[in-house]
């Protein structure tokens, strides 16, 4: 008798669940798989102009779904976009023009335009904060001109564009003429300094896209840009170098003595603390060397000429994107503050408020060791 | 009252109580403490365990004295009947209460990042109905789950949080002791108030067979605690720095959706993650309940607590439901942290000092 | 189930003449008349065909002689034994006894001391017993003007031979197995065990089957409640006929509703034998191959016989290989359905664009789509087993090819389904034990649905429901998770690893045996005496 009630009561139960349940299935070919989100200032300046791209599943990854075998030619990918207040409402109107739910658990970039960037990013950063199905993987570019005519970048690789691009980043390993910050990074910094970040920026070709540089952000907005070069000096003070390659001229050659950078230590030090603040950044840098005009050969006195001369290259670099830093934007990306704040707490709390206009004023040395490792396989 | 079998070794509850104290707070507690004391979060964890176990040594102390009387029928000897009776009802209160928050606090993170759309209501009432099926089977069987979890959770966390190894910059805990002590103590009290639950042992320690070991099973358990705790609140700080801690809801689950697998055979491996954390908040939620209908079998001197355990089922769910928002219940947990100063330290220390002076009474006598 | 048996009994229960502990009814005796006890018999086994009853005078020709009658079951008692050690002693040499033993008692004792050539010969007064043993194979032998028959051990019946068991395939490892006779599989057990305290205790159950069912254990080894347990639970069986272990099975175990198979089965001698060392208590019965083992754990069931014969280090791989294919067997289309509906963010993108891609035109859901596959995949399997041989196998590749195939290129399901569902089945196929692994396919079930409602969530809510069953769980006062619910580590470890044998010193503590000790290390023999006082956990 127990026995019944408990098996009707189950059963019931379950019933229940089924009928009425599933709230949350959605299945997978109920998706689109967003890969990327463009974000502009749409045309009457007000609003958002939100663009999103998702693959059409049906033409992809040759499986033989359905039987009728992946159409042809055309675009693999779908791009719309609509004007809204925000992004999070963007993904919603989508939902009176697309047959199936927008899916952002998958998406690799997120890409701002120039111009809205220039007003501020903070509806981005709220977005990226709070909606949880987005990926912390992803990467935040700014754009140099709008994000939306991305929509239009096709290729022939990888099955998304987003794929395409944020595999791009895998190359920092052997370049570091741009920065790569993924959401988490991104949420992390801006939170820490309030606003001032360095973001990778990309430009758009013809038919392809390319990052290069840096945007530099300062109070959630965009100030201006921070070219190759510039950003591998930047790099160099943030330990950011995985691997960078340095060209110097040996006078009297023609050819150049090219380096690869693997190994990259910045150690800042606070030399003085008065009204202005005196910083030391001692570089340690190795590497090998890859290349070298045919006709030197290599020995002790050769390298120690070519490491100096490669010292004086990397602190030409680095004075360079500081001095842009200090006197043109007037903004710390290159973690003094937080140096202060970490290390010298009690001199950190003298400068902190007024930080912002101390900076620009701080005298930075900087000190560079290149130590030649390698030199390839001939002398 | 205990069935005479159903009796737990010291290993099983030391099981009981670490598995009841780790549970809802690991997902905010990263938050609580950097707002309270910055970069030294780490060091308000430790000074929070000292305090806990503190706490859970009066705790110890008082089971001792116990000597095969329930914890109301020790009250009742010592402060009186109806005194005993008062206590009894609070405690049972205070669980039922726990229960509650618990149940509500799991279910806003799961809507949150797992399962948006499901109602509220099947998420609190499928798990209660699971603790309903486990402590009807009494102590031991309870016991004996937590033994069986603990290993699972433990060994998932472990690897996790290794995984944001590469992401984690841990000079974020920098700069050192730069908190003024006042802070540092106020954090660490609550720190302290999420290591609450070892009062649990309070009404199960009636079941424990000997208690000669209760200052071991305290010891154990709050280092265990403590430790993972830092462990924690390490990794959380620093793979997302002190300033986003401080301003994410659940500052762990967001460390949680940043972990890259290696291999990449797995995207993201939140929504598994938070499914092992729903073990820990289930065994939580469990020595709780059982706490509270073992409370109230015991104010009726009842035989069997397994007729108060549906009793209580209805008002742990209404309870849960009450809540508005998540900043409404911020402030229930705010609530139950201070009920759990009064329960977990207060009334065990009047209870140790007047068993004390009865003691001497009685000698003297 | 009840009710069915009761009409059963009512209606049959004419002739009743067994107590309900099994013992034959003893009150009515023989008579001294032959022919009236001939009657009485005749009466008892009135309208069975296949009694055989034989008049015949023996005696010194000079003396008085003697009627007999011989009583028989055909097919059951051994022929030769009849013609050659009974009939033929009875009416060769009778002739050559001696005068003053050819009356009353003394010709009896004689009879039955020095004529008859049949190994075990029993005494008895009454009817009860008498027609039991007929019934049992033996032959049944009355003199005249005695009160007092002969039962003589003729028991010889067509049998299977014994043979390699058909479950519980090794690769090495001995290839005898259980027969359907109670007897060959005592000695079978026996034979592996030459120890006077392997003790048999046979009970006979069943009204109307009287089947012998043999509880076999080592006395010093085998803890005494373990065994009174057993014993009490089968004596409170009363049931009409036992025709298998699976009804005793049934009867005894702790939990009847649990989908868990909470005794062990085996066909195996070696494998009985191995549990009878452990300190298990094993319980045979006729006509059936298969034995019982109890207590049984859990984690028991993964294992096979040849674990201990083989090297450790192949043994543990395999028993991690198991746990593994138990895993995918419970829950590979729970996982894929919560992946694939509810938390597609946890796949790769390029496998859930995959995914989705062929998916793409599949009309259902990917709950139902799983549904269907696991129910046509059991259908075929119970199909193959119903089949003869050769058409099972076939039935096994037009259904798994051919229809799988077509079902793909029609689209109703994808083929990532399909490849899904056969690992599940081929999962479930690698775990030694035959009712886990229903058990297990069955769950598969559960799981899917809870997973189809509320994804990971869903599946987890399952499984914590599971632990609390199987932690609640007892088989025979042991725990069914022991040794995962004690603390010792060597034990738990034991679950996934079989360490070399070297280092089994103790037999497992689940079945708290009388004796720890199962190895006695000659080459460091003081060194392992230190105590190891505890008992499963407590």
């Amino acid at each position: 008798m127990k026995l019944k009630k408990i098996f009707l009561i189950t059963v019931a139960a379950l019933s229940i669940f089924y009928t009425t349940g599933c709230w949350d299935m959605v299945d997978i070919d109920r998706r689109f798989f967003v890969g990327q989100i463009g974000v502009d200032k749409a045309e009457d300046g007000e609003q958002m102009l939100v663009s999103f791209v998702f693959p059409i599943v049906r033409k992809i990854a040759g499986g033989q779904g359905g039987g009728e075998g992946g159409g042809g030619g055309g675009s693999t990918v779908i791009a719309v976009s609509t004007a809204a207040d925000s992004i999070h409402a963007a993904a919603r109107q989508m939902a009176m023009r697309l047959s199936r739910r927008l899916f952002f658990e998958h998406t690799r970039v997120i890409l701002i335009g120039e111009e809205l960037a220039r007003d501020g990013i903070e509806e981005v950063v709220n977005f990226l904060e709070r909606n949880s199905e987005i990926n912390r993987r992803s990467f935040v570019i700014i754009v140099q001109g709008k994000a939306k005519d991305l929509l239009n970048f096709q290729n022939e690789i990888e099955v998304l564009p987003a794929l395409y691009i944020a595999n791009i980043f895998k190359n920092r390993d052997i370049c570091a003429r741009f920065v790569e910050v993924d959401v988490d990074k991104f949420m992390r910094e801006i939170h820490t300094t309030n606003g001032n970040v360095l973001l990778p920026r990309m430009t758009l070709g013809k038919t392809d896209v390319k990052i290069s540089g840096a945007a530099v952000m300062k109070k959630y907005k965009l100030m201006g840009w921070l070219e190759e070069n510039e950003t591998m000096g930047a790099n160099f003070i943030l330990e950011e170098i995985r691997g960078a390659d340095i060209v110097v001229y040996i006078p009297g050659y023609k050819y150049p003595v090219v380096f690869t950078v693997t190994h990259n230590k910045a150690a800042k030090e606070l030399l003085e603390a008065g009204d202005y603040p005196k910083f030391r950044v001692k570089l340690d840098v190795k590497g090998e060397i890859v290349e070298t005009p045919e006709q030197i050969r290599l020995d002790q006195e050769m390298l120690k000429k070519i490491e100096k001369l490669l010292e004086d290259r990397i602190n030409q670099i680095v004075t360079s994107s500081i001095k842009k830093l200090q006197q043109e934007y007037q903004v710390d990306l290159l973690e003094f503050g937080v140096y202060l704040s970490k290390h010298k707490p009690e001199v950190w709390e003298r400068y902190e408020k007024d930080w912002e206009n101390i900076f620009p004023d701080a005298e930075i040395n900087v000190e560079t060791k290149v130590t030649i490792r390698g030199i390839g396989a001939s002398y | 009252m205990l069935m005479d079998d159903d009796r737990i070794s010291t290993a099983q509850a030391i099981a009981l109580a670490i598995n009841t104290i780790l549970g809802v707070g690991l997902t905010t507690l990263p938050r609580e403490l950097t707002k309270a004391a910055g970069p030294d979060c780490w060091i308000v964890v430790i000074l929070g365990g000292i305090f806990a176990l503190i706490s859970a040594l009066i705790i110890a102390t008082v089971i001792t004295r116990f000597n095969g009387k329930t914890f109301i029928e020790y009250t009742s000897s010592i402060l009186g009947r109806p005194v005993g009776f008062l206590v009894g009802v609070l405690y049972a209160f205070y669980f039922v209460l726990s229960c509650a928050v618990v149940l509500r606090i799991f279910s806003s993170v799961i809507k949150n990042f797992v399962l948006e759309s499901t109602p509220r209501e099947f998420i609190i009432i499928t798990l209660l109905v699971l603790s309903f099926y486990l402590i009807r089977h009494g102590l031991e069987p309870m016991a004996r789950f937590m033994v069986i979890n603990t290993p699972i959770w433990l060994i998932t966390a472990v690897a996790a949080f290794l995984f944001t190894f590469n992401k984690a910059d841990f000079s974020e805990l920098l700069p050192f002791f730069r908190t003024p002590p006042d802070k540092l103590l106020f954090g660490s009290l609550s720190a302290a108030l999420s290591m609450a639950g070892f009062e649990v042992l309070m009404v199960a320690g009636q079941g424990l067979n000997t208690t000669k070991h209760v200052y071991k099973i305290a010891l154990v358990s709050i280092a265990t605690v403590t430790a993972s705790y830092l462990y924690l609140v390490v990794f959380v700080v620093s793979v997302l720095g002190v300033e986003e801690t401080k301003m994410l809801l659940w500052p762990t689950v967001d460390v949680l959706r940043s972990i890259t697998v290696p291999g990449g055979i797995l995207e993201r491996i939140e929504a598994p993650l938070i499914t092992v954390w729903v073990i820990m908040v289930f065994t939580t939620l469990s020595p709780y309940y059982f706490s509270a209908a073992i409370t109230i079998a015991n104010i009726f001197n009842a035989k069997e607590f397994k007729i108060f355990v549906p009793l209580l089922f209805p008002w742990i769910y209404f309870l849960s439901m009450t809540p508005q928002n998540v900043l409404e219940l911020e402030s229930w947990l705010k609530f139950v942290g201070n009920l759990s100063i009064g329960f977990g330290f207060v009334i065990p220390f009047i209870m140790l000092i007047a068993g004390s002076l009865k003691a001497r009474w009685g000698k003297s006598q | 189930m009840g009710n069915i048996f009761k009409t059963l009994f009512n209606r049959k229960k004419t002739e009743i003449f067994y107590e309900r502990d099994m013992t034959p009814d003893k009150s009515r005796k023989l008579y001294k008349d032959i022919d009236e006890n001939i009657k009485v018999f005749n009466e008892y086994l009135a309208d069975c065909d296949d009694l055989i009853s034989r008049e015949f005078v023996v005696g010194n020709p000079n003396g008085p002689k003697h009627r007999m009658v011989l009583f028989n079951i055909d097919g059951l008692a051994d022929k030769k034994v009849v013609h050659e050690e009974i009939m033929k002693s009875l009416m060769l040499f009778a002739r050559q006894v001696p005068l003053e033993y050819s009356v009353g008692d003394k010709f009896f004792q004689l009879v039955k001391d020095g004529l008859i050539t049949v190994a075990e010969v029993r005494e008895t007064d009454n009817f009860g017993e008498a027609v039991l043993a007929v019934l049992s194979g033996d032959t049944a032998l009355f003199i005249d003007k005695l009160d007092r028959g002969l039962i003589l051990n003729t028991r010889g019946w067509e049998k299977r031979a014994v043979q390699e068991p058909s479950t519980e395939a090794v690769i090495r490892g001995s290839r005898d197995g259980f027969t359907e006779t109670y007897r060959v599989n005592v000695a079978l057990v026996r034979r592996r065990i030459k120890d006077p305290n392997l003790k048999v205790q046979t009970v006979r159950l069943g009204r109307h089957t009287r089947t012998d069912v043999g509880v076999l254990y080592i006395k010093g080894i085998a803890n005494p409640s373990i065994v009174e347990e057993v014993l009490k639970r089968l004596n409170t069986i009363d049931i009409s006929g036992v025709l298998e272990s699976g009804y005793i099975e049934q009867m005894i175990e702790d939990n009847y509703l649990s989908f868990f198979p909470l005794l062990r089965r085996t066909e195996r001698p070696d494998v009985a034998a191995a549990c009878l060392l452990e300190g298990n208590v094993v319980i045979l019965c006729d006509n059936t191959p298969f034995a019982l083992i109890a207590p049984t754990t859990f984690f028991s069931l993964f294992q096979s016989a040849e674990d201990y014969y083989e090297n450790w280090y192949i043994a543990s791989l395999i028993r991690i290989l198991r746990m593994s294919a138990a895993f995918l067997a419970v829950t590979a289309p729970a996982l894929y359905v919560a992946m694939v509906s509810y938390h597609p963010g946890m796949l790769p993108t390029d496998l859930a664009l995959s995914i989705g891609a062929t998916r793409e035109g599949v009309p259902f859901s990917t709950t139902v789509e799983a549904l269907i596959m696991m129910l046509a995949l059991e259908v075929l399997r119970e199909a193959g087993i119903r089949l003869p041989g050769p058409i099972g196998q076939t039935i096994g590749i037009v259904g798994g090819l051919v229809v799988g195939e077509a079902a793909v290129r029609a689209g109703i399901v994808s083929p990532i389904m399909v490849i899904l569902i056969a690992i599940n089945a081929i999962s479930s196929f690698a775990i030694p034990n035959f009712n886990l692994a229903v058990a297990f396919r069955l769950l598969a079930f559960v799981f899917l649905l809870f997973a189809s409602v509320a994804g990971l969530y869903g599946i987890i809510l399952v499984y914590l429901g599971l632990v609390i069953h199987l932690v609640t769980l007892k088989s025979f006062g042991v725990n069914y998770l022991s040794p995962l619910v004690s603390f010792k580590m060597k034990r738990v470890i034991d679950i996934l690893v079989r360490p070399p044998l070297p280092f089994i010193k103790e037999r497992p503590d689940y079945t708290k045996p009388l004796d720890r000790k199962r190895m006695r290390d000659l080459r460091q023999d003081q060194e392992s005496e230190g105590g190891d006082e505890d008992a499963d956990g407590r």
